[in-house]
């Protein structure tokens, strides 16, 4: 109710303000997500630093409807040259691509298009209606309560670590140990800071997301001499009513799936769009046509993939907890504008919340204008030589690190953060736990020791505490269930 | 092989972290804890991990010796430049400013990594500068050092 008085109370300056901040997210996510090699969580990190003198109101937008602008851009390549922009557009390339060779590639991109539009509108309202109950929850939350809660975040390493659950968890421990850099939380005492003034306040998650995410990419892509596949011209033909009507139910299997997927925390875009590829070939009236270029085979997918880009927000606004990637980005966008996720955000910065959905809406509804005017700028985009592009987005990643503190530090941690990123892809080692053990370290130390002051020494506290107790028994089933799944996928 | 040059990186930084933190001072208002607590606990957890991710790789390898090393015989020229070139930039932007040390690191990778023709490589990096500094510093009104000594 107090989100439809906002929307009321909106005035023409704020209207345009959100509008523009929607368009250009919008415009640049699609760009980025069209461009192989650079996932949303990229064209997120790249856009993170720039935000860092804006408004927070417009630069949660900026992030969020890049985001919702990443997830249908990647479908562009995928279709049109058989190469997925981003991960959850995988799925995409089976029937996309197959129509595109029948001749149908306009086509192919309405129905993507179409599609993505549907998932953004389901995704955005679940994202309306459920993220304040929930965050309601936490108003009852003790120290204790906030340090199972952070355990119960961790715990989401095993089931993001699948191949070797020992390599996720030293990621964890990794960012675990990287959080403890700067002022201790309790006594306030340097550690690991060198007595450099710039590390009093620890490792900003940001300097180590734009690291681990573009750093580790621009160096990985330099590696390779990747040929360019020539693109013929294409535009976008939505799909007809008749064909709206066909599409339908695959469109609500991907969104239920995405719904689902997009607030467990880990299980992200990509498990969601094969995940919906199969049960709309399973539900289907025409399964056989699945792989031959099936419109279901797209919508599906593609109406999945961008409702998960608005659920994934639901954990990270209501507990703070990032489920993927793309949402430790936004968290950490919150966070460098000094706004803390949780219960306490809808009492201290609902306007932010309110203007970010609005800012969702609008961005929803400008994929349609801005999906069908970018296409040639895309194309021409994706056309160009890669190291162009990556001599560019290096300049852009320093001038964006520098503009936060003006610290040189910052980008020399974001040089060596990034060899270190690269290290760990060409090792296999899951990136995405050593982001959530940075950002939900303090969270658990500072915690952690609070309860222990106040039980004087007695780690019972934390089984007294009811809250507490029931995300410590939630996290252990959790990483019971991975690592079950983990042994069996073993054998 | 991954699993065993993986373990020895996070051995490394385990034990790095762990000795570290017996040069952290003190404080009369430690709890019981303490600022040394947690750091030591994690650091020692992973070297714990490293140690099961080398035992495996190990086992790995003895089960079949015919392991092959990650794929680093790809490229590394690109990414040394890269870095090299950051390094330069990191170096010069306060003394030269940002709009000198934009255009010198532009006109080095454009050159090396783009093969770009030396005065295309210049044009180039001259208008990307431009548009760099006029988007950053005039229009987001950021705190870069336009010029030297600015």
């Amino acid at each position: 109710m107090e989100f439809i008085n906002f929307l009321f109370e909106l005035g023409f300056i704020e209207i345009m303000i959100i509008l523009g901040s929607a368009i250009i997210g919008v415009s640049w996510g699609i760009m980025g997500g069209a461009t192989p090699g650079i996932s949303p969580s990229i064209s997120m990190a790249l856009m993170l630093p720039i935000t860092y003198g804006m408004d927070p109101a417009v630069s949660v937008i900026l992030l969020a409807s890049t985001y919702l602008g990443a997830e249908y851009g990647g479908s562009i390549p995928a279709i049109l040259i058989n190469t997925p922009g981003t991960n959850a557009a995988a799925a995409t390339v089976i029937d996309g691509y197959k129509m595109n060779e029948l001749g149908f590639g306009s086509k192919a991109l309405g129905i993507s298009l179409y599609s993505a539009i549907v998932g953004g509108i389901v995704g955005v309202f679940v994202l309306i209606f459920f993220t304040e109950p929930l965050s309601r929850l936490a108003l009852n939350f003790t120290p204790m309560s906030y340090f199972g809660l952070g355990i119960l975040g961790v715990s989401v390493i095993v089931s993001l670590s699948s191949g070797s659950i020992f390599k996720g968890i030293c990621s964890g421990l990794m960012g675990l140990l990287l959080a403890t850099i700067g002022s201790d939380p309790v006594t306030g005492v340097q550690r690991f800071t060198f007595n450099s003034p710039d590390l009093l306040e620890g490792i900003k998650p940001i300097i180590v997301m734009v690291g681990l995410f573009a750093m580790s990419e621009i160096l990985i892509q330099s590696m390779q001499n990747t040929q360019i596949k020539p693109i013929s011209f294409s535009k976008v033909v939505l799909p007809n009513f008749k064909e709206k009507i066909q599409l339908a139910k695959s469109q609500l299997i991907g969104s239920i799936v995405g719904i689902v997927e997009g607030i467990i925390p880990g299980a992200g875009g990509s498990i969601a769009s094969f995940l919906s590829y199969n049960e709309a070939k399973r539900w289907s009236s025409s399964p056989e046509k699945f792989g031959l270029g099936s419109p279901e085979g797209i919508a599906a997918p593609e109406t999945s993939n961008n409702t998960v880009a608005s659920t994934a927000i639901i954990p990270v606004l209501s507990f703070g907890i990032p489920g993927s990637n793309s949402a430790a980005i936004l968290l950490g966008g919150l966070l460098i504008h000094g706004i803390s996720p949780g219960p306490l955000l809808f009492a201290e910065n609902s306007s932010i919340v309110f203007n970010l959905y609005t800012g969702m809406l609008a961005a929803v509804f400008m994929l349609y204008f801005i999906g069908k005017l970018i296409l040639p700028l895309c194309l021409w985009f994706v056309s160009k030589p890669r190291n162009i592009l990556i001599v560019f987005i290096y300049l852009t990643v320093f001038t964006g690190i520098y503009t936060i503190n003006s610290s040189l530090i910052d980008l020399w941690l974001v040089l060596f953060i990034g060899i270190f990123g690269v290290m760990m892809r060409l090792l296999k080692f899951p990136v995405l736990p050593l982001i959530l053990g940075l950002v939900l370290g303090y969270m658990i130390e500072s915690n952690y020791r609070r309860s222990i002051v106040l039980s004087g020494g007695d780690i019972s506290i934390f089984f007294d505490d009811t809250i507490c107790l029931i995300f410590l028994l939630l996290a252990a089933i959790f990483i019971l269930i991975s690592t079950y799944h983990e042994l069996r996928r073993s054998r | 092989m991954r699993e065993i040059l993986g373990g020895i990186v996070f051995l490394t930084i385990a034990s790095l972290f762990f000795f570290g933190s017996n040069l952290i001072p003190d404080s009369f208002l430690s709890d019981e804890v303490g600022a040394t607590g947690l750091p030591k606990i994690y650091s020692l957890l992973l070297m714990f991990c490293s140690l099961v991710l080398i035992i495996k790789g190990g086992f790995a390898i003895l089960k079949e010796p015919n392991f092959h090393l990650p794929e680093l015989s790809q490229n590394l020229v690109n990414p040394v430049c890269i870095l090299l070139a950051g390094g330069f930039f990191i170096l010069m932007v306060e003394r030269l400013g940002y709009a000198i040390s934009s255009f010198i690191l532009l006109t080095i990778l454009l050159k090396l990594l783009a093969q770009m023709k030396l005065s295309k490589a210049v044009l180039y990096s001259a208008m990307g500068s431009a548009v760099y500094s006029l988007i950053f510093i005039l229009i987001f009104g950021t705190n870069l050092p336009l010029l030297w000594n600015s």
